[in-house]
């Protein structure tokens, strides 16, 4: 979580007059305020919140009696269940925004069920919890009145619909103008950028290019209020099945992808590769941490080796086909101790929004107990031109301890590397590789993964009493 | 015209002139362009949901029938 100002309030807690976030002993908390009274009795009154929470759709909570931090404003205190790891939508593949956009309708169509409608649909206000896309803000439901329009229809179509549909159609790198873009991709970029088909998809037509030139040509109007410019619940119930029906059918399949095949091209025999494993899961089972971060993840087979030994574990990697694959095995497997995210280690998640603490950059999300760096040190040293003693300094800020794999410079993937380009990496040693990061760490064990000449080392912050 | 004839007019020129925008000033809020939006597809999509609805459940009738028939 990012930086708290006065009174432990979150930096990210300060739109919705109906409440806020803060922190107490670490502890999460929400101060819900008197405005929103009405709507939170609805919540509960109607059945609605015990449905969704029954569904795994929405955050459970406790009320709790807790010394509100703004008393002139409080109704209640709520103590949500704690969310593991804070992910960002640009942090998320193609079938992780997908499933959040297709969870936060299914939350829209059962609030109308139960007399209320959602007033925000923000990817922020989604997490994915125990494996699952998860509502985490409760109070983002307001109490529906007949004739209003659905006021987050345009938040939906930036945050979700405008996103997936560049993914699918376009290049599913574009999912990374969320990081730029806030509040959602605006619509007319994401017309622009679209193909000319996607004008004959009725779904994209309606809700990305219409919609855009709609927001365009209203120019000097103000929209009437009342029933008279309002749509019933009907139309409502059809905006909805509309949206769900262009978002179901925006596909994207990770099949050409840099790394798609790393494991079956790169220099491991399957005998190796199991050593490694083995090796990994002993010096993991003497750690026993119970958050891993494996960087560079690719599709999260060691990442499954710490979640194996009931660690919870994010599998970090730049690739998006990588982390499409590691997603949908953990979503088919229901596993919900992992945590697949898209990161560039060399230009990771930095802090966005307002005063840059609104959305939390990747260090201040941490550290991690341990740290997996598996094939990673060549990466970083040579194709990102790293120094080893500034990799150390990173790794270190990151996990109290490290599992890491030295590889050297006569490994085929390193020779490979240096192919194409100048070899001005003589630093490059193993001396100087433990030299560097014995600065950070005490080096506790190491071993040679077998026939492949790379070492793999377990590593501990001296400050770290393991 | 009858009501519905009329609201089909309506809706079809709101459509071509979304078609045709006008130069847009870059201050203005896209919420009230997107308010406006989604009542006049209201209708449509309205419409849309009930044919749907109703084309599931005759769907599902006859599915029924034709199990019945089977056994």
């Amino acid at each position: 979580m990012s930086g708290s100002p006065a009174g432990g309030i979150h930096a990210a807690s300060f739109r919705d007059p109906s409440g806020f976030v803060f922190t107490r002993d670490e502890v999460l908390y929400r101060q819900v305020n008197q405005a929103y009274r009405q709507h939170l009795d609805l919540l509960l009154s109607s059945g609605l919140y015990e449905r969704l929470v029954e569904t795994g759709q929405l955050i459970p909570h406790e009320v709790v009696d807790v010394p509100p931090p703004q008393p002139e404003r409080a109704y209640r205190i709520l103590k949500p269940e704690p969310v593991r790891f804070v992910s960002y939508p640009y942090e998320w593949c193609f079938g992780q925004l997908k499933d959040a956009a297709l969870t936060t309708l299914a939350i829209q169509s059962a609030a109308l069920e139960h007399g209320m409608s959602l007033k925000d649909a923000s990817a922020y206000n989604v997490q994915f919890h125990r494996g699952r896309p998860i509502l985490i803000d409760t109070l983002s439901f307001e109490a529906y009145r007949e004739g209003q329009p659905w006021v987050a229809y345009r938040q939906f179509c930036q945050h979700f619909l405008a996103p997936l549909a560049l993914m699918a159609h376009t290049d599913v790198r574009l999912g990374q103008l969320l990081r730029v873009y806030l509040d959602g991709i605006p619509l007319d970029l994401a017309s622009r950028l679209l193909p000319g088909r996607t004008r004959l998809n009725p779904g994209l037509a309606m809700h990305v290019h219409l919609h855009a030139r709609a927001q365009q040509s209203s120019t000097g109007r103000r929209a009437r209020s009342g029933p008279s410019s309002g749509m019933g619940r009907t139309a409502l119930l059809g905006l909805i099945d509309s949206l769900r029906s262009a978002v179901e059918k925006l596909t994207w399949d990770p099949q050409a992808t840099p790394w798609s095949d790393y494991y079956q091209e790169c220099s491991y025999s399957s005998q190796a590769l199991e050593h490694k494993q083995q090796l990994v899961r002993q010096y993991l089972e003497a750690i026993h941490p119970r958050t891993v971060w494996d960087l560079g993840a690719n599709t999260g087979t060691f990442s499954h080796t710490a979640t194996g030994l009931g660690a919870f574990a994010v599998a970090f990697d730049s690739d998006p086909g990588a982390v499409e694959t590691c997603y949908r095995a953990c979503r088919d497997a229901r596993d919900a101790n992992l945590m697949p995210l898209l990161l560039d280690l060399t230009n990771p998640s930095p802090g966005l929004g307002w005063e840059l603490a609104e959305r939390a950059s990747f260090l201040d999300r941490g550290p991690a107990d341990t740290v997996l760096a598996l094939a990673l040190v060549h990466h970083l040293a040579i194709a990102n031109n790293s120094p080893l003693a500034r990799i150390a300094a990173f790794l270190a800020k990151l996990g109290d301890s490290l599992i890491i794999e030295w590889v050297p410079r006569s490994d085929p993937q390193v020779q490979r590397m240096l192919t194409t380009r100048e070899d001005i990496f003589d630093e490059y040693t193993r001396e100087a590789f433990e030299r560097a990061f014995s600065r950070h760490f005490r080096i506790t064990c190491h071993s040679e993964v077998e026939d492949t000449g790379r070492i793999l080392y377990a590593m501990h912050r001296p400050d770290d009493s393991v | 015209m009858s009501r519905h004839r009329r609201t089909f007019l309506l809706l079809a020129l709101g459509l071509v002139r979304l078609a045709f925008p006008p130069r847009a000033a870059a201050y203005l809020d896209p919420g009230t362009g997107s308010y406006l939006f989604q009542v006049l597809i209201a209708v449509g999509l309205g419409a849309l949901y009930i044919v749907k609805t109703y084309w599931g459940r005759i769907k599902e009738f006859l599915g029924r029938r034709h199990h019945r028939g089977d056994e």
